[in-house]
């Protein structure tokens, strides 16, 4: 096999209607693209910055906890911040951070030089920015949902549901793209596994975050109505950011550790069925939509949440399987940045499953909130580091310069050690709370420790920013196409790919790896 | 027979209809538990409501059951829809139109209007929530970006080449979108200013007049002066003006009218005048 | 006169199947969007079952009505797909012009409707509950009706034909759906009041 079957004559791109090849430049071409790449690199920038926000607000929220000398930092608006902060952390960061990754690699990976529906998937990344000015204007106004100003919750109320519709039209455009974009011999079993897992995890959302927009316009038309709800227009929505909706989140995390691992331990992934398989039922036992508290107060006591929760270890533990028993047990081990974010992502999301199963069990009277918090924190910071990974392992992709590997270390020390101070905390903390006399000074030492968590967390982001700015400066002179001699079709483009990406005619993929393929198809034959 | 989307889909679908039924029965036991409700005399009700959907027997919590029952049937649909379409995979695809290759997708060329309707969706929002105006000029921005966005994605597949489609885009659109664009952007100088005038005192107001109508004759007249000026520098300029314009008729029209003086009648004064003219 | 210069390339034709599945996964997202609202109707009305729509008859003429008038734009609509799979392009614009129509029908019977029920939204707690599930219902049917408008223009424009039906064959799929939805709606809303 051959990556190509008819190579263009000097790079050029001929014939192609890409914006990149005509058109006017500056500050236009930005404003009114609808390159998946340009897109990509704009989700990525927002939301790293708003993911710094998210993790510094955390810890402000632990200071209010701590509550030292009676002076706290939000005061009367704990319940905007404390919503404000939960939401943030799924719909104003992490989904769009993986949306953005999606965005750019995924069609590469499918052999597409465009997204399906590029000025959807404009349309979708200049509202979701649109909506979260909207929303953090409303905060300030006393909006949010808690918040004390009747029209400004109302106002934070539709741009949250409008941020969600922005979302899901960007996820659309990506499953559709994964769908129908596809080259040659790609079925959708031979799709890489990041692709995959979007697949899958955009299958969920699109199924799960319409039950979450029937909550927020439910609220919008109620607040007319004779009962006062706005104080249920969080236990309305709050289950999306509860297990197992949560876990939607954290599957593409899933798939981004199933591209760097193959990669990094130097060998195909094995057993690639079983893989999809895992990553298929992970998304399966993520479904959560009918678990709403705020219609069934008990429903997080019904033998059928319990029955979810430790289900979903067992597409984990054979996802883990896969890569410790399988790949990385039997490859040459390459101990770089990506590979080792990768196995923090994995222990982290680890701790979180095993928290949801504690919950249910509750042998020791968890705290129920605290219980919440810690398990939303794993699986946060979870898809957090995984994401990061991904970025430190496609950014000559994406920027055409290299995350350097000493950085990258220290991003990697910097947000293990924050989220073990961001998490771990927060976990013994909900053991200790109703199992203590007088819980309140190992307490308060344990929001202490997350406050340093989040600030750490923040700094650990700020840190990936610099150098990801850094390597989009540099453009470290030639980089190879496949730097990390990866399988997936994005690595034979150049980095970043040339306008219009796949200037050739792609040869039919015979495999899930068809780089590999190729290499030892031109080994065999030299 | 069934493609890696079929299965997964349908894999769902299962999932989801087994839950709704345990999640159905689960709900509508007894406080004593499910095992006594199933040794019981309620045992009927409990099976018969997640078999008939709710129409006979009992279904506890009906939200939870409702909205699995409707995930499994989606998941269903989707399923047989991944069966049908054997996964869009490129080989259906060819084979469909008789080819031996799919066509490749394109990228598109560069448009405002994606960005334009973000900041509609915006004022829409503010509308909804605050302002009936607002959310009336969101609704109109709304509708013009669909206009155009339909049109533009029509005269991009209207021929194969790139130019000719651009040209037919103006042909149609231009002449529209010229007079629009005029009265549009007269509207909003207009309304905008006039928030400013009756926001400030009268002597003010007086004074604003004068400037500004002596700023738009200065800027037309080097404008004209200048015919080799960059196009990018005018609509520099222009959009610079139009975002002070605007801002400012925003801030005063948020900071509320100044006091008209009224008279005894309780009418301002100005109408009192008008009304005296008018009696006259 | 053509706008289009007859010496101009032909365009490429876009793959097919595309819109086919981005319509499924959206209609997918409507369908859940719906049937969370149902579930939440129907569990408030469960709670409140005495005094639900007590001082109300919703009058089942409308709806009924409103029901024939969208099982009738679903045949009309299968016959725009029929037509325009057989290179029938004016039928199939008729097909389209009248499903439009048939969903304008509807829209108008259910404000009709409104005009009716004398449920005020300050006074009947079961108001926001059905007047956001039902109008919730009558957007997306307003959305399919803009659908139908858009793919009618691109077929004037000569963009589908039985090579490439795509356009009017993905607005179909979002059409029926919306018509199923309906058909519930009717019975769990309107007829088990």
């Amino acid at each position: 096999m051959t990556i190509t079957e008819t190579r263009p004559e000097s790079g050029e791109v001929a014939g192609r209607t890409a914006e990149e090849t005509a058109g006017p430049s500056g500050l236009y071409r930005l404003l009114g693209t609808s390159d998946h790449k340009t897109l990509g690199r704009l989700y990525i920038g927002f939301s790293l910055m708003l993911l710094a926000g998210v993790f510094t607000m955390g810890a402000l929220l632990a200071v209010d906890a701590v509550d030292v000398e009676g002076n706290p930092v939000f005061g009367a608006a704990i319940g905007p911040a404390s919503s404000s902060y939960l939401l943030g952390t799924v719909f104003f960061a992490l989904w769009p951070l993986l949306l953005g990754l999606a965005t750019y690699v995924v069609p590469l990976q499918v052999g597409s030089s465009t997204i399906a529906y590029p000025r959807a998937a404009a349309l979708a990344l200049w509202t979701w920015v649109v909506t979260t000015g909207v929303y953090i204007a409303s905060v300030v106004f006393g909006g949010a949902y808690g918040g004390a100003d009747d029209e400004a919750v109302a106002l934070s109320n539709v741009a949250f549901g409008a941020l969600v519709l922005a979302l899901l039209l960007g996820t659309l455009c990506v499953i559709v793209t994964i769908i129908s974009l596809r080259p040659r011999g790609m079925k959708l079993n031979r799709v890489p596994l990041f692709s995959f897992s979007f697949l899958a995890a955009g299958s969920l959302a699109m199924l799960t975050w319409p039950v979450v927009l029937a909550n927020v316009a439910l609220a919008q038309v109620a607040q007319f109505g004779p009962d006062v709800v706005s104080e249920t227009y969080l236990s309305g929505i709050r289950w999306a950011l509860d297990v197992p909706a949560v876990y939607i989140v954290a599957l593409p995390a899933l798939g981004i550790i199933g591209e760097v691992v193959p990669v990094f331990a130097r060998r195909r992934q094995a057993h690639y069925g079983v893989m999809l398989t895992g990553l298929g039922l992970f998304g399966a036992f993520s479904f959560g939509a009918w678990a709403q508290p705020a219609f069934n107060i008990e429903v997080q006591e019904q033998l059928l949440f319990a029955f979810m929760a430790f289900l979903v270890a067992l597409p984990l533990l054979l996802l883990l399987g896969g890569w410790f028993g399988g790949t990385l047990r039997s490859g040459e081990l390459w101990w770089r940045s990506p590979l080792l974010l990768a196995l923090a992502a994995i222990l982290l999301l680890c701790l979180g499953v095993l928290t949801g199963v504690l919950r249910v069990l509750n042998p020791v009277d968890m705290a129920p909130e605290r219980a919440f918090l810690a398990q939303s924190s794993f699986v946060v910071t979870a898809t957090a580091a995984a994401a990061v990974a991904g970025l430190i392992y496609w950014v000559p992709k994406i920027y055409g310069g290299l995350f350097a590997e000493w950085p990258a270390r220290v991003v990697v020390v910097v947000f293990v050690l924050g989220s073990l101070l961001y998490t771990v905390p927060t976990g013994i903390s909900a053991l200790l709370e109703n199992n203590l006399s007088n819980p309140t000074g190992p307490l308060r030492a344990l929001d202490a420790i997350v406050i340093v968590g989040g600030l750490v967390l923040t700094v650990a982001v700020a840190v990936s920013v610099g150098a990801v700015m850094n390597a989009a400066r540099r453009k470290d002179g030639f980089i190879p196409d496949n730097l990390w001699r990866a399988s997936t079709l994005e690595w034979a483009v150049g980095c970043p790919p040339p306008p219009g990406s796949f200037v050739w005619d792609l040869a039919p993929v015979t495999s899930e790896a068809p780089l590999v393929d190729f290499y030892e198809e031109e080994e065999a034959s030299s | 027979m069934f493609t890696t989307g079929s299965k997964f889909f349908y894999g769902l679908a299962i999932l989801g209809f087994i839950a709704a039924g345990f999640y159905a029965v689960l709900t509508a036991s007894h406080p004593e538990g499910i095992w006594d409700t199933l040794t019981g005399e309620g045992i009927i009700d409990v099976l018969i409501g997640p078999l008939t959907l709710g129409y006979k027997g009992t279904v506890g919590d009906q939200l939870g059951f409702s909205v699995l029952v409707g995930f499994a049937a989606t998941c269903a649909s989707l399923g047989f829809f991944h069966t049908a379409f054997r996964d869009a995979d490129p080989e259906s695809v060819a084979e469909l139109v008789h080819a031996e290759t799919v066509p490749v997708s394109e990228p598109t060329g560069l448009s405002p209007w994606p960005i334009v309707g973000a900041f509609g969706v915006a004022v829409l929002l503010i509308g909804w929530a605050a302002s009936e105006v607002l959310f009336v000029a969101g609704m109109v921005a709304l509708v013009l970006v669909g206009i155009e966005w339909v049109v533009q994605a029509w005269s991009d597949r209207a021929t194969g080449d790139p130019e000719v489609n651009r040209t037919i885009r103006n042909r149609v659109m231009v002449p529209i979108e010229i007079p629009l664009a005029i009265v549009i952007g007269i509207g909003v100088v207009v309304l905008s200013v006039s928030r400013v005038l009756l926001a400030v005192s009268a002597t003010a107001a007086a004074i604003i007049a004068i400037v500004v109508a002596t700023l738009v004759l200065i800027v037309a007249f080097t404008l004209a002066s200048f015919p080799k000026l960059r196009q990018g520098i005018i609509a520099s300029a222009l959009l610079v003006a139009g975002v002070i314009i605007v801002g400012a008729g925003i801030g005063s029209a948020l900071s509320g009218e100044r006091d008209f003086e009224t008279n005894d009648s309780g009418q301002e004064e100005g109408m009192a005048v008008v009304d005296h003219v008018a009696d006259s | 006169m053509s706008i289009i210069p007859v010496e101009s390339p032909a365009p490429v034709l876009p793959r097919r199947r595309k819109q086919l599945f981005a319509t499924a996964y959206a209609s997918a997202g409507v369908v859940m969007f719906t049937v969370a609202l149902l579930g939440s109707y129907l569990v408030q009305r469960a709670a409140d079952i005495e005094t639900w729509l007590a001082d109300n008859s919703i009058p089942l003429l409308q709806p009924t009505m409103g029901l024939f008038t969208l099982v009738l734009s679903a045949a009309a609509m299968q016959w725009a797909v029929y037509a325009i799979s057989r290179d029938m392009r004016s039928h199939a614009l008729l097909a389209t012009g009248l499903t439009g129509l048939l969903g304008i029908a509807y829209i108008n019977s259910i404000a009709f409707l409104y005009s009716q029920v004398g449920l005020e939204m300050a006074n009947h707690s079961e108001a926001p509950l059905f007047y956001t599930l039902t109008a919730s219902h009558l957007v997306f049917v307003a959305i399919g009706v803009l659908y139908l408008a858009v793919m009618a223009f691109r077929a004037l424009g000569g963009q589908f034909s039985a090579r490439y039906p795509e356009g009017i064959s993905a607005a179909a799929v979002y059409w029926y759906v919306v018509v199923g939805l309906y058909g519930v709606i009717w019975y769990a809303v309107y007829v088990t009041k």
